[in-house]
């Protein structure tokens, strides 16, 4: 078992090895932050795919500020929140040209590791997840969601924890509307 | 009761996360990475990789074709100055042609 720091040289030495060791120990943890955050789990395979050729490429240029694992996480939430404003732009050109940019049907979330029985009210609270501004929708998930502390999520937002505290609490306000209204619908 | 707790319905729903198991990566996931990587390196034009490279070829192409802008105007005034005359009057001795006027 390779130390993070032994793993970092064997990376920026391209040893397939010490990347095939990257994959596995932080490929679940890369796929559920992004799938989180984009729900579509097509897009997330693909995001998370982009996050390993992204190290690949850059570890390099890691000058061990964070560690690698906070780097890693920012690298995937920096390419899934792209990835989102890609799709809002989709979505703002539909609703301006129809006839040029076709819609999107996405199926509503059904995350895989929820309880079948938790299921319904778990897609609701996604759904008004998505809602949500871009940087309270990430803190959210990533605490909320995703079970991090305020510290491990302040470090991958490059945020104080005060900061953090705020966007999940402003976030709470949000859902709160948010939820209210769906399930009045 | 809301105003206790105005968080009531986000914790409400933020219960059904309860228990949620972390999903696992999708199967081949490595193998998948792995042929992107390579069909990646594959399909990239090597000229086009390296950005010195490339600009160089540009302003090759860019002097190349200056010179010969050049070259086509500096010849143009040495063809208007008479020579014309001249090759034409060889041309036709040449091949036996009378240059004279008709009248």
């Amino acid at each position: 078992m390779l130390s993070e720091q032994e793993l970092i040289v064997q990376l920026r030495l391209k040893n397939e090895e010490a990347f095939r060791l990257l994959v596995d120990g932080y490929g679940a943890r890369v796929y559920n932050t992004v799938l989180n955050i984009l729900q579509d789990a097509t897009e997330a395979e693909d995001t998370a795919q982009e996050v390993f050729i992204t190290v690949y490429q850059s570890i390099g240029s890691f000058r061990q500020e964070a560690s690698l694992s906070t780097w890693i996480y920012q690298i995937a939430t920096r390419k899934a929140i792209d990835k989102l404003r890609r799709k809002k732009t989709r979505q703002r050109l539909h609703s301006l040209l129809p006839w040029w940019m076709p819609a999107e049907k996405k199926p509503e979330f059904d995350h895989p590791g929820v309880l079948l029985d938790k299921k319904e009210k778990a897609a609701t609270l996604f759904k008004a997840i998505a809602r949500l501004p871009e940087k309270q929708q990430l803190a959210f998930t990533l605490i909320k969601v995703q079970g991090m502390s305020y510290e491990e999520a302040g470090a991958i937002m490059q945020q104080g924890i005060k900061a953090i505290e705020s966007l999940v609490s402003r976030a709470k306000q949000n859902l709160q509307q948010q939820l209210q209204s769906l399930k009045e619908q | 009761m809301n105003k206790t707790n105005p968080h009531s319905i986000t914790d409400a729903y933020l219960q059904s996360l309860e228990g949620m198991q972390p999903s696992e990566l999708p199967p081949f996931f490595y193998t998948r990475l792995k042929a992107r990587m390579e069909q990646a390196v594959e399909a990239r034009p090597t000229y086009m990789a390296k950005p010195a490279l490339a600009i160089a070829l540009l302003a090759l192409v860019l002097v190349l074709n200056t010179v010969a802008l050049v070259q086509q105007r500096s010849a143009k005034p040495a063809a208007a100055s008479g020579t014309g005359k001249t090759s034409f009057d060889s041309f036709a001795s040449d091949f036996n042609l009378s240059t004279g006027s008709n009248y």
